[in-house]
């Protein structure tokens, strides 16, 4: 008889389990498996910032994640606040080479797959501006131009101009009255600079300027800038939270870049690019 | 046990186990497969109609929204002054009014037909000149249509009023009014936040990850979750299908997921809203219905063999228990009681089983008493064949004949007793054949002849087919005996005359011994089978018990006796060669 109640009570047991797994919902499952990425950066500020957060949220909520956003320094010093919490991963944006490497060996302490934003150091995934393409674009943008007087920029910004222009590409310099060329600033101190210079009516070639997006629109529609290449941090954003952090080896994702004219940059495609802030 | 297993085969249990669930599992499947199909198909049509419904109430609340707009937009043209060279600041304060309650208002503007603005609740400049402000397509439309319908622009960035830029849908309605002596035509202009707008789908979710989009009369994407993805080109909104019709609901595959598309037209501005579900979240439910009837099939399943196992366990304990007991029974163990436990077709087997026990023990009994009883009337007769007094007169005679000279006879003597006791022990066979038994009586009466001379004669008969017949032995001999004791009558001189025949029936053996001696009257005939051993001679009773003990009660001896005339007592047998005897 004992033989017989303990079977019998295993199958019970073992229906028992049965239900309680088939009536487990999808839902249960979901709640359990609810992820939280942290966002570690150097400054909350700015628009590129703010659009590039855009583009992680979307990225998370897509993967209901949720997102905490943690300044880098407090007090001058490595922020401690973030550590010792569960994090399925973090992206690091920290201009400053010192405290992102100081972010993520913390990182790296806390075991929290890391993803770093507009800077490759070789050992994580990083998500960083297209270059070739913003270059590629900025030769599209010079038309028929017979050279381009190249402005600032970094170096493999400028590199990567100087494929993409061929013999077109000239080093700084002013360009002469009627001659076919046309400017290109690489950053947006260089473009700030020949604005002014054109607007002081120094020369009078068309401007390209490959810059974020916070004085787009102004320059745009003053004129005086006949094509801006803009990445998009939104993009970048999203990438780096959608792809990137979940990629298992360590890569280098590119953000798009684009190219806005005053005749477009009220386009529905466009206009996201050039008032990022926009609601 | 060892037994029970050699002998192969399924318990009864497993069969009534693996019965009982192979048609439980049957049943289960039978239903499941009957209502897992029809109610997935209505599971996925309830799904979608309830998708559906999302986006028509989407569709309804957009409605509602655009009819809200277009109301406040009628509204301001319906309040404009008399005549606009008086001024329209009036007509502005009820516009800022209408702009404080409701925040969906961005910027309501009059402008006149040649693209001067007259009056406006925002900037009190506009940043393009009239001649660019006539070149829109807003103002031209709505100037064009003449107050009849109103323009609703796709989602822009407004610029036209100087420090804004906000992104915007905008209406706008031709108006007339007058103007000095002459009856002039404007434009009312009315921006309304997109995200007002965006924020009416933004939140529909349909299923876990499906959404609402809005594409204008053209087909271009207006409003998206995605937008600013696709505009980035990191994601895509396939069209295709929408293509092939207006309203109503399509399928397409997008990223490798099937996807029910749900179109419906928004009343003024004729743009669609597509409500885009995934058919594998839809289906979330019947996946979870067909889950959970596959569990609950699965737990009845195994609740019915748990079930099954205990009640298989329960019928068959009492049988098992009644098997055991057969088997104690087998073994020689009568006094066993089986519990009368269990179903009732189990206890009524047990209490009949106990019955029969019980019957059988007493049966048993019986047949102990019985053997016993046949030993000491078989010893009883034993003893009588060496009756001291018979051996001594027997010994006496041929001491007498001896001392005669009469050697012969003696021999005959001696050798007739000796006959008769080796036919009486018979080397313990307790049947000998009639042949046996004629041949004991015949040496006794030649013993009883050479003491008692001329008082009786006697002579014995026998049937061939009797001959080879078994029977009890010693149960003529004593009735030769009593008519020797007491038949003769010493008062006459004629000798008694003894005559004993063995004969066959169809199915019997008959011994009959019959005198012609004193008789006896009928109370002492009555007696001679119930009376004590001994009062009516040594074995009339003990041969009576004797045969009917082996034979059967229908079987025995019958005394008939008439006084002074003679006595016939005849011995019934069973016959136990069937005539084959010779």
């Amino acid at each position: 008889m004992k033989k017989v109640l303990i079977f019998a009570a295993v199958i019970v047991a073992a229906a028992l389990l049965v239900m309680m797994v088939g009536f487990r919902t999808p839902q249960a499952r979901k709640e359990t498996a609810q992820q939280s990425v942290l966002l570690l950066v150097e400054d909350d500020t700015g628009a590129y910032f703010m659009q590039l957060r855009q583009g992680i949220r979307k990225a998370l909520s897509e993967r209901n994640c949720s997102l905490t956003t943690e300044l880098a320094l407090q007090s001058g010093r490595l922020s401690t606040e973030w550590q010792g919490r569960e994090y399925s991963g973090a992206l690091v944006f920290i201009e400053d080479e010192a405290v992102r490497r100081s972010a993520l060996d913390a990182m790296a302490e806390n075991r929290i797959p890391t993803v770093t934003i507009d800077s490759w150091d070789g050992l994580h995934s990083t998500v960083c501006q297209d270059e070739t393409a913003q270059a590629r674009l900025l030769a599209d943008a010079v038309g028929g131009a017979e050279r381009v007087y190249v402005c600032g920029g970094g170096e493999t910004l400028r590199q990567s101009t100087r494929i993409a222009l061929g013999e077109r590409f000239a080093e700084e310099g002013a360009p002469s009255a009627g001659e076919n060329c046309a400017v290109a600033a690489l950053d947006p101190e260089a473009a700030q600079r020949l604005i002014e210079e054109k607007s002081a009516g120094l020369w009078d070639a068309p401007l390209i300027a490959v810059a974020p997006v916070e004085l787009s629109a102004a320059w745009l529609e003053s004129g005086l800038v006949q094509a801006l290449v803009i990445p998009s941090p939104y993009a970048a954003g999203y990438i780096a939270a959608s792809r990137a952090l979940w990629s298992e080896d360590a890569s280098e994702w590119k953000s798009p870049a684009f190219i806005v004219r005053p005749e477009d940059m009220y386009d529905a495609q466009n206009v996201k690019l050039v008032f990022p802030l926009l609601n | 046990m060892k037994r029970r297993k050699d002998a192969g085969g399924r318990s009864f249990g497993f069969q009534l186990t693996a019965s009982f669930m192979a048609c439980m599992a049957m049943l289960l499947v039978f239903i499941a497969a009957s209502l897992i199909t029809p109610l997935s198909d209505l599971l996925e049509q309830n799904a979608i109609d309830r998708t559906k419904e999302t986006v028509l109430q989407s569709v309804s609340t957009m409605n509602i929204f655009v009819d809200r707009l277009l109301s406040t937009l009628y509204f301001s043209t319906t309040v404009l002054p008399d005549d606009v060279d008086g001024g329209v600041d009036g007509w502005v304060g009820q516009m800022n009014l209408i702009k404080k309650s409701n925040s969906d208002v961005l910027s309501i503007a009059l402008f006149h037909q040649d693209g001067s603005l007259l009056g406006s609740t925002g900037a009190s400049a506009v940043s393009a000149a009239p001649e660019e402000i006539r070149e829109t397509e807003w103002f031209q439309k709505a100037l064009n249509w003449g107050g009849t319908v109103t323009y609703f622009s796709a989602p822009h960035v407004q610029h036209l009023f100087s420090g804004q830029r906000t992104y915007v849908i905008t209406l706008a309605r031709s108006v007339f009014y007058q103007k000095g002596e002459q009856t002039a035509q404007g434009v009312v202009l009315m921006d309304v936040e997109y995200s007002s707008f965006s924020s009416l789908i933004d939140n529909v979710t349909l299923g876990s990850s499906g959404y609402i989009y809005v594409l204008d009369r053209q087909g271009e994407l207006i409003a998206h979750p995605r937008l600013q993805l696709i505009y980035s080109g990191l994601a895509e909104e396939n069209l295709t299908e929408l293509s092939r019709f207006w309203v109503g609901q399509g399928r397409d595959e997008m990223d490798g997921r099937e996807r029910v598309l749900i179109s419906a037209t928004l009343d003024q501005t004729r743009w669609r809203m597509v409500g885009v579900a995934y058919i594998d979240e839809l289906l979330a439910l019947q996946n979870t219905f067909v889950r959970l009837i596959m569990a609950v099939l699965v737990c009845a399943v195994l609740l019915s063999v748990a079930v099954a196992t205990v009640m298989s366990y329960r019928l068959m304990l009492p049988i098992r228990r009644f098997a055991g007991s057969i088997s104690r029974v087998e073994s020689g163990d009568l006094n066993v009681t089986i519990p009368e436990t269990g179903f009732r077709e189990v206890r009524d087997i047990s209490a009949a089983f106990n019955r029969m026990l019980a019957r059988i023990r007493a049966l048993m009994d019986q047949i102990v008493q019985e053997q016993e009883k046949k030993r000491l009337y078989e010893l009883n007769a034993l003893q009588a064949q060496i009756n001291p007094h018979f051996l001594y007169n027997t010994l006496d005679s041929i001491i007498w004949m001896e001392e005669r000279g009469r050697n012969r006879e003696a021999i005959v003597m001696v050798s007739s007793l000796a006959k008769f006791f080796r036919i009486s022990i018979s080397k313990g066979r307790s049947e000998i054949t009639v042949r046996e038994e004629l041949e004991q009586v015949r040496n006794y009466l030649i013993i009883q002849k050479m003491r008692f001379k001329d008082k009786f004669t006697y002579e014995i008969t026998c049937d061939e087919a009797a001959l080879g017949e078994t029977t009890v032995k010693l149960i003529v001999q004593p009735m030769v005996e009593n008519v020797i004791n007491h038949a003769i009558d010493e008062t006459q001189s004629e000798a008694l005359h003894i005559s004993i025949h063995a004969g066959v029936t169809e199915d019997e053996l008959i011994f009959t011994v019959a005198d012609d001696g004193v008789g006896m009257p009928p109370e002492v005939v009555e007696q001679l089978l119930v009376a004590p051993a001994g009062k009516s001679g040594i074995g009339i009773k003990n041969v009576h018990e004797r045969i009917q003990l082996t034979y059967g009660e229908q079987y025995g001896l019958k005394v008939e006796s008439v006084e002074d005339e003679g006595t016939t007592v005849t011995i019934r047998l069973p016959r136990t060669k069937g005539g084959e005897a010779g």
